[in-house]
């Protein structure tokens, strides 16, 4: 068989994250990977010896490394996806952009206007995304104005409550008689909340959760990954739901030719713990998923632990002063059942990443962390903290100490910082969500990540968060901990390759890793650093393969 | 509606222990009451699947539901699976880092269901530790804030001068078991919801009990009004009372308790209260009798 012949790429300029080589002209590529980086001449050694052609369709365009996120939700995307979203913040998905409602009437008008598109009067219609700060009340009467017939459900966009018109009333089967006067369920306003949501979700699963619904779900996520220009992105829970479906599922949909990323899957330790029975059983399975890999999909010795409860709904775990209200936040796993298990990840040199929100889900980590590397030290052991709403700054210095990295979900920032100064823990705290800048000075590897669908999985999105510090309400929080340009490039490339364990291959561009590229219009490091989050993504290049990234617009 | 008993407190409180008691208790029971018990997936499974399997009832395991998003809702799954099975109880343990009056929200927003009491498990031997402790302290002083009663594990391994310590620093109605021995009749609903049910006279020396006959109809706000100023000694009380607005039903479990309109009872008012034996608790009892005449 002939060599495969080698593709030259040319660009306005490529940037590497390679430190020794920051900056170059053009990437030679043969195969799945990189044979050079550099000038068109720098590269004629390898031109004398192989055939090569030239590929100049990037040539005025700025070539990166292919962007990654390294923690997301695909079964949970396939879960929202399907649905249209009404939002006070602005979502680019491939099929359109979804631009703001934030008034009570732009958002009924909007749902309106979704609603008379479809044909088929029986079909329901689900809609995600309302905030009672921008859209007012909610309620059965102003939805049924619009539709009283066809079901319509509106999800509140943290997921934890939602509105059901009477068409979805009667299609769901939840009549007067059976709830009319329970608690958590304010039937006249068809307003399901806290252990009234489940009891609408129970019933609404058949139609969510559908084989072909999910499956038309991952399809759209295919897209949404495509269309934020990544090359990768982790499944930081793999098994959430169900680990069979899930991974049956991901083969049949990711796993084809089309797909251009890969996907790093990462167990939940929880739930396998629940399904095989002992943590001891769990392992022995973990330990076997990576003889099931296939060409993108791929397990490894990384495994996914949770700390406190979620930081949508202020269940994050403080340290004092705690929430204005003087509520406290949630353990999801009790702190011995955490020791317990992660002692056994750890001792089986597995790489933890463990959910924190809060300062006090951190100091927990930190605290085992702490122990664990006293009765078994270990070097580059991996242990990431996920999310990381919260801390402090003296927690900065001691994950640095204890050799973790951290994973962070910026947007926090953005979309909550503002509510949570007035409603939650007050300006101090609230203007230093995502403390980045402090980890980039300490030395600790950073990553972004979006947890989608927590937020949009958009990487130049939260590198414009984490550069600019600039919330959804446009005031500036905390902007000694804004990060540069550079750090934010890391941080959805290098360093992402770092969290789940794949720098030697992926993250940056050198000779000899996979020709993974995100294609760029603009120059992320010289740009108005406004204008981050607007720079167009051309295409991107997976394992060789350039994919071209439409724009519709709406 | 099917009575909702939830079972919470911390690891190693020895909820298992009180389950697996109160499965002992109920096989003495008449009837053989059919019992449902929910159990989270933090707990190591040691319920006794015999005792399960003589009531009938069924275990169903819960995991923590899905942690960003609400999508899956296992305890109330469970709650559908059971509707409509006869269960006279359904028993939830909660998991260790649960508020338990947030599960027991499930008996008041799913149909079915009313809410039976809201028992707390409190480790003796622990306990002061853990309020100290700063990733558990707050949790703990709220479990024990929301119980309906308290099940007070490993006082025996306490010495005599810490005891009366510790029983001074709980709010509420406080129940000691020890080594799991417990009576169903005091911490479930079901054991009396049939008029045939034997009244149980002596529960052990822990406990004075209370018997009320009376032909007389009661007034029904002196009866509110009493309910809601029972003495903190009466632990459970429950019976059947005819009063001007109607026939009820009277469960009470720790501070909670509920009128529920009763068919098919006999005649008159026949109620059962039972308190911890303390100093004073004969005086006490003397007094509700007497309050209880003059309703
Ligand atoms: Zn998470
Ligand atoms: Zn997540």
């Amino acid at each position: 068989m002939p060599e495969p012949v080698l593709t030259v790429y040319p660009a306005r300029s490529v940037i590497t994250m390679n430190p020794s080589l920051p900056r170059a002209e053009a990437v030679a590529v043969r195969g799945d990977r990189i044979v050079e980086v550099g000038t068109l001449a720098s590269m004629q050694p390898w031109f004398d010896a192989h055939e090569h052609i030239v590929d100049d369709r990037f040539s005025s365009n700025v070539i990166v490394p292919g962007f990654i996120d390294p923690h997301l939700h695909p079964t949970m995307a396939a879960v929202l996806l399907p649905m249209n979203f009404v939002t006070a913040t602005e979502w680019k998905l491939p099929w359109g952009t979804v631009s703001p409602s934030m008034t009570p009437e732009a958002f009924l008008n909007r749902v309106a206007e979704i609603e008379a598109a479809v044909e088929n009067p029986e079909e329901p219609v689900f809609i995600w995304g309302y905030h009672q700060l921008w859209h007012g009340s909610m309620s059965r009467p102003l939805l049924n104005k619009i539709n009283a017939t066809r079901p319509i459900i509106v999800w509140h966009r943290s997921f934890h409550e939602l509105y059901l018109n009477d068409g979805a009333l009667k299609f769901l089967h939840i009549t007067e008689a059976e709830v009319g006067n329970r608690k958590q369920i304010d039937y006249p306003n068809g307003h399901f909340f806290e252990a009234g949501l489940g009891y609408a979700v129970n019933r609404l699963n058949p139609t969510i959760l559908a084989p072909e619904k999910y499956a038309e779900g991952l399809e759209r996520l295919k897209q949404v990954v495509h269309f934020g220009g990544h090359t990768t992105i982790a499944d930081m829970a793999t098994g959430l739901f169900d680990f069979d479906a899930e991974w049956l599922m991901l083969k049949q949909v990711i796993e084809r030719d089309d797909t251009p990323f890969r996907v790093e899957l990462v167990p939940d330790a929880a739930r396998l713990r629940a399904s095989k029975g002992s943590n001891e059983a769990a392992l022995a399975f973990a330990k076997s998923l990576p003889e099931q890999n296939t060409h993108r999909l791929r397990f490894s010795d990384h495994i996914k632990l949770f700390a406190d409860g979620a930081f949508f709904s202020q269940l994050a775990q403080l340290q004092e002063p705690g929430y204005i209200d003087g509520h406290h936040g949630e353990w999801i796993t009790p702190p011995e059942k955490l020791e317990e298990a992660m002692r056994i990840y750890w001792n089986a040199g597995f790489k933890i990443h463990l959910h924190v929100t809060g300062d006090l889900g951190v100091e927990l980590g930190l605290d085992l962390l702490e122990k664990l590397q006293w009765e078994r030290p270990r070097f580059n052991h991996g242990f990431t903290f996920e999310h990381f709403g919260f801390s402090t700054p003296e927690q900065v210095e001691r994950i640095a100490k204890l050799g973790a990295s951290v994973s962070a979900n910026v947007y926090y920032l953005y979309e909550l910082s503002d509510a949570y100064a007035r409603h939650g823990i007050g300006f101090e705290r609230a203007s230093q969500m995502a403390r980045l800048s402090a980890c980039f000075a300490n030395g600790i590897t950073t990553a972004l990540h979006s947890d989608f669908t927590m937020a949009p999985a958009e990487p130049l999105n939260n590198a414009w968060v984490a550069v600019n510090r600039i919330n959804s309400t446009e005031q500036l929080m905390g902007p000694e901990e804004r990060i540069t340009a550079e750090q934010a490039l890391a941080a959805i490339t290098i360093n992402a390759a770092r969290v789940i364990g794949r720098a030697d291959d992926i993250g940056s561009l050198r000779a000899g890793k996979k020709a993974d590229f995100t294609v760029l219009r603009d120059d992320p490091l010289t740009t108005d650093p406004m204008h981050l989050k607007d720079i167009p993504i051309v295409a991107t290049v997976f394992e060789g393969r350039p994919f071209p990234i439409e724009r519709t617009g709406r | 509606m099917t009575p909702l008993t939830v079972l919470g407190g911390y690891l190693g409180a020895g909820k298992t222990t009180i389950i697996n008691g109160l499965l002992a208790s109920l096989a003495q029971a008449t009837g053989n009451p059919r019992i449902a018990v929910l159990i989270n997936d933090f707990g190591a499974i040691n319920i006794d699947a015999k005792l399960i399997r003589k009531h009938q009832g069924r275990t169903v395991e819960l995991t923590s539901g899905c942690v960003c998003c609400d999508i899956q809702d296992d305890l109330g799954s469970a709650l559908d699976a059971l509707r409509g099975a006869s269960f006279e109880q359904v028993l939830v343990e909660a998991s260790g880092v649960a508020y338990p009056a947030k599960v027991a929200n499930y008996a008041l927003t799913w149909p079915g269901y009313r809410p039976a009491g809201i028992l707390v498990a409190v480790d003796a031997l622990n306990v002061e530790d853990q309020k100290k402790d700063k990733f558990i302290g707050h949790l703990i002083d709220a479990q024990i804030t929301e119980a309906d009663l308290l099940l007070l594990t490993k006082l025996d391994q306490l010495d005599c001068n810490h005891r009366q310590t510790l029983r001074d620093s709980l709010p509420t109605r406080a129940v000691r078991v020890d080594h799991g021995c417990v009576d169903a009749d005091i911490l479930l609903a079901a054991t009396l919801s049939r008029p045939d049910s034997p009244v149980v006279k002596d529960h052990s020396d822990q406990f004075r009990t209370l018997d009320y006959q009376s032909d007389r109809i009661l007034d029904h706000d002196r009866l509110l009004t009493f309910l809601d100023e029972l003495p903190e000694p009466v632990v459970r009380a429950k019976g059947w009372i005819h009063d001007n607005q109607g026939a009820w039903w009277l469960q009470s479990v720790g501070k909670r308790w509920t009128l529920e309109p009763a068919t098919a009872i006999p005649d008159g008012t026949n109620l059962v209260f039972i308190a911890l034996a303390k100093p004073g608790t004969g005086a006490m009892l003397s007094g509700l009798k007497h309050a209880l005449q003059g309703l």
